[in-house]
């Protein structure tokens, strides 16, 4: 049932309902620090990750095959104590005998990982697969890595 | 023909288009960011062309550039972080962990965790790298 016309009624009515709206500047206001929360705490790195997890990682390499090992030097590499250029040592790791022999990257003690996973980086392009990290044996852990693994 | 003025005030509409623009720019940050959880210490991961997904749910194990070790956000010495390691691989054999290692440690020292993951019969081990800068 619907009430008659009545001018008086409807103003009383509207101010009512503007009596009962939120007031906009304490909602700016919260509406601004959940914006300033959301801005500082969120990242938008954009995260890429690389495989280490390759069979041949944990496959002794068979003794009676020259295992194809790379060393990694700061500003090349070199295949069998000898330096070569990354392209030589590409083509040279397609053409290994067996093809399926795994390439043994070797960083030397100086090398950090960013080199190595450039070259890793360079040789994952060229499709060489399967790839393998071996450890150099005259590499020693530095001595802030014992105070490092304190709680 | 007479309309009543439903119209706010003045005030009140010159700073809708304002709200607008926050309430947008807030639903964006929301949606389209990820919380960034804090870390224990400095971690920066070196620069990749790979291009391999991040499972951002995996077990993380962040190494610092003096080889601090972690595991989800947890210092931890390298035994115990290792024990830890072998019996979460006893309840779930084909969980991926995810290792963030610092741009500047020495490569030998990653060879030589990494060793001692697989040891523990890690089966799914993957870097995390960041993208290079153009």
């Amino acid at each position: 049932m619907q009430r008659p016309f009545n001018p008086l009624a409807k103003l009383a009515d509207r101010q009512k309902r503007r009596r009962t709206i939120i007031s906009l500047t304490p909602l700016i206001d919260v509406v601004f620090i959940l914006l300033v929360f959301f801005m500082l705490a969120s990242s938008f790195l954009d995260w890429r990750t690389l495989a280490l997890d390759t069979s041949a990682a944990r496959q002794p390499a068979p003794s009676q095959q020259t295992p194809f090992v790379v060393q990694i030097l700061e500003d090349g590499v070199a295949l069998n104590d000898e330096a070569i250029t990354l392209e030589a040592l590409i083509g040279k790791a397609r053409n290994r005998q067996p093809a399926d022999q795994a390439v043994s990257l070797q960083p030397l003690a100086s090398i950090r990982v960013q080199r190595t996973v450039q070259v890793l980086d360079a040789l994952n392009a060229a499709g060489i697969q399967p790839l393998k990290l071996v450890g150099d044996p005259e590499w020693q852990a530095e001595p802030t890595q014992g105070a490092g693994s304190n709680n | 023909m007479h309309f009543p003025d439903r119209r706010p005030d003045q005030a009140e509409e010159r700073i809708l288009p304002l709200i607008n623009v926050v309430f947008l720019l807030l639903i964006f940050f929301m949606i389209a960011g990820r919380l960034s959880v804090s870390e224990p210490f400095e971690v920066e991961p070196p620069t990749s062309q790979s291009q391999g997904a991040h499972e951002p749910d995996s077990v993380a194990i962040l190494m610092s550039a003096n080889g601090r070790l972690a595991l989800n956000n947890n210092t931890l010495a390298e035994a115990q972080l290792l024990e830890r390691i072998e019996s979460l691989m006893d309840e779930q054999p084909q969980i991926q962990i995810t290792l963030k290692a610092d741009g500047r440690l020495p490569a030998n020292q990653l060879v030589r965790f990494t060793q001692s993951l697989y040891d523990v019969d890690v089966k799914k081990l993957r870097l995390l790298t960041l993208p290079e800068a153009e």
